[in-house]
């Protein structure tokens, strides 16, 4: 299957610390791929560098055969780890923005999801709670026929019941033609949605494979995987 | 872009419509403070007490209003560069230029209606105390002018005033994007504006010097390009000619082409270099 993405020595300086040293990587299209690591192991550096808003020290980044910027962005979906939309909007207002600005937002898709996550669409962003914000901006981000989701901490700091809602949002949503990366350090939660894992440690890739594959050779679970490497 | 200005529209238009209350009640006020002391000569022809007061406070406001608008614009840009909100919008699929256009487009559209708003209301409030005086005042005001000098004079005072505005917004953003990314993108309150004082600085003497040197005006009435020293001849002894706009003996408006020329290129050059900046160097 062709790459969706390929990352050849990709390095990212902040100052003299190293966030991402040297990675080389592919994504194939219509994988759901997790980068696991914890705090500071440079999972949202390489995030927010395929979105477009963080820039190389060193390295090539290609997605769908393009550098980051314009082009890229249009076919990218992203969940930052944080609320993003303005705080004058009320969700209606979100959903006219994306809809204005992405052409493969789907509308009713938008009300669907909204309606699962038991939201309003009167509702004011910034009268929103933690867990309601994030089901928000996840409902969004799914409205969208992106070709690659990416999805920085999508269920970081949010009650059981949510974090279920939003894992039954991501898996009743992905489309198998697009590619989706998520990041966390809840692994437990999330691994059996992953196809591929890639595990990163103080910047540098340690470990990347099939889930499954791993699975087996290893004779544990991913989650006991991340215990191990980075347990240690 | 459109898209862009509606959504910066929509997030900013209620604080602009505060600003525009409070100089509506500044301009009523002292509006009313000039009504009084025209009318009252016999009594009292100066404002005192409590109405020198609030005459002294309203002409503040209007100064604090117009600040106001200037810093809530900054700090819109800086929210975007510094806050979650950058999240958004420069994961959109639009260039740094376009974000920049809408930014910049908003500002003058502000502005403007600010402008348009104190002029309109106190014209009105003008109406109101003095009746239609003002009316034939200003109709023998152009009569003695001459129609074209009424028009060059518009024109001539748009063109600088827009022109003034664009740059200045130009420089203010570009110096907040060169403060984020000269400082490896760490927050320091203040070094924009340290850096737009030396880029006013810098290119207000760029101005003057180039129309200094190439003293050629642009008469808007008649398109006739007219050297200093024809439109002030005895100015060629004090040599007094380092001006991008000026009034003639009949206030009517000539611009200077070189200078005006260079603010143009310099509204270009801070264009083209912020959107870069933004597009493939700031980073979140």
């Amino acid at each position: 299957m062709a790459n969706i993405i390929e990352i050849k020595g990709l390095t990212k300086t902040y100052h003299n610390k190293k966030a991402l040293n040297n990675v080389t990587l592919t994504i194939e299209k219509g994988k759901v791929v997790g980068i696991l690591g914890p705090n500071g192991s440079g999972k949202t550096t390489l995030i927010k560098i395929l979105a477009g808003i963080l820039r190389p020290t060193g390295g090539e980044v290609f997605i769908d055969g393009n550098r980051p910027g314009v082009t890229t962005k249009s076919i990218i979906s992203y969940l930052p780890d944080r609320n993003f939309l303005y705080d004058w909007m009320n969700i209606q207002d979100a959903i006219n923005f994306f809809k204005d600005f992405y052409a493969d937002f789907d509308e009713n898709r938008a009300y669907e999801l909204l309606d699962f996550m038991k939201l309003d669409k009167n509702m004011k962003v910034d009268s929103l709670s933690k867990g309601m914000m994030e089901k928000l901006n996840l409902s969004l981000v799914l409205s969208r026929n992106a070709k690659v989701y990416i999805l920085d901490e999508p269920i970081a700091g949010v009650d059981p019941v949510a974090r279920d809602q939003i894992l039954d949002a991501i898996i009743n949503n992905y489309n198998e033609e697009s590619t989706m990366i998520i990041t966390t350090h809840l692994v437990r939660d999330m691994e059996n949605i992953f196809d591929e894992v890639i595990f990163l440690k103080e910047g540098e890739v340690y470990l990347l494979g099939n889930a499954e594959a791993l699975r087996e050779e290893r004779n544990m679970k991913i989650d006991d995987l991340y215990k191990e490497i980075f347990g240690a | 872009m459109r898209k862009y200005m509606k959504y910066e529209i929509r997030g900013s238009y209620r604080f602009i419509l505060g600003i525009i209350a409070v100089l509506l009640i500044a301009s009523t006020i002292i509006q009313y403070n000039i009504y009084k002391a025209s009318y009252n000569v016999s009594t009292s022809y100066e404002a005192t007490g409590i109405r020198a007061f609030t005459l002294f406070i309203s002409i503040l406001a209007i100064f604090g209003a117009f600040l106001s608008t200037f810093l809530y614009i900054v700090g819109l840009f800086r929210k975007e560069l510094y806050e979650s909100r950058g999240y958004l919008t420069f994961t959109l699929p639009l260039t740094g230029h376009k974000i920049l256009g809408a930014k910049i487009l908003v500002g003058v559209i502000w502005y403007a209606i600010i402008t348009l708003s104190i002029v309109l209301y106190n014209l009105f409030l003008a109406t109101v105390f003095h009746g239609s005086t003002w009316i034939q005042a200003i109709k023998r005001l152009i009569s003695f002018l001459g129609p074209g000098t009424t028009t060059s004079i518009i024109i001539s005072s748009l063109i600088i005033s827009l022109q003034s505005t664009f740059l200045s917004l130009v420089l203010v953003y570009l110096s907040i994007v060169l403060s984020k990314v000269s400082i490896k993108n760490k927050k320091i309150g203040g070094l924009w504006f340290v850096i737009f004082l030396v880029l006013s600085g810098l290119t207000s003497y760029l101005i003057i010097k180039i129309s200094q040197i190439f003293p050629y005006y642009l008469d808007i009435s008649n398109l006739k390009i007219l050297h200093y020293y024809d439109v002030f001849p005895l100015t060629s002894i004090t040599g007094d000619i380092g001006r991008i706009f000026i009034y003639g003996s009949n206030l009517d408006g000539y611009i200077n082409i070189f200078g005006s020329l260079l603010e143009l290129l310099f509204i270009v050059l801070g264009f083209l270099a912020t959107g870069y900046l933004i597009e493939k160097k700031i980073d979140l």
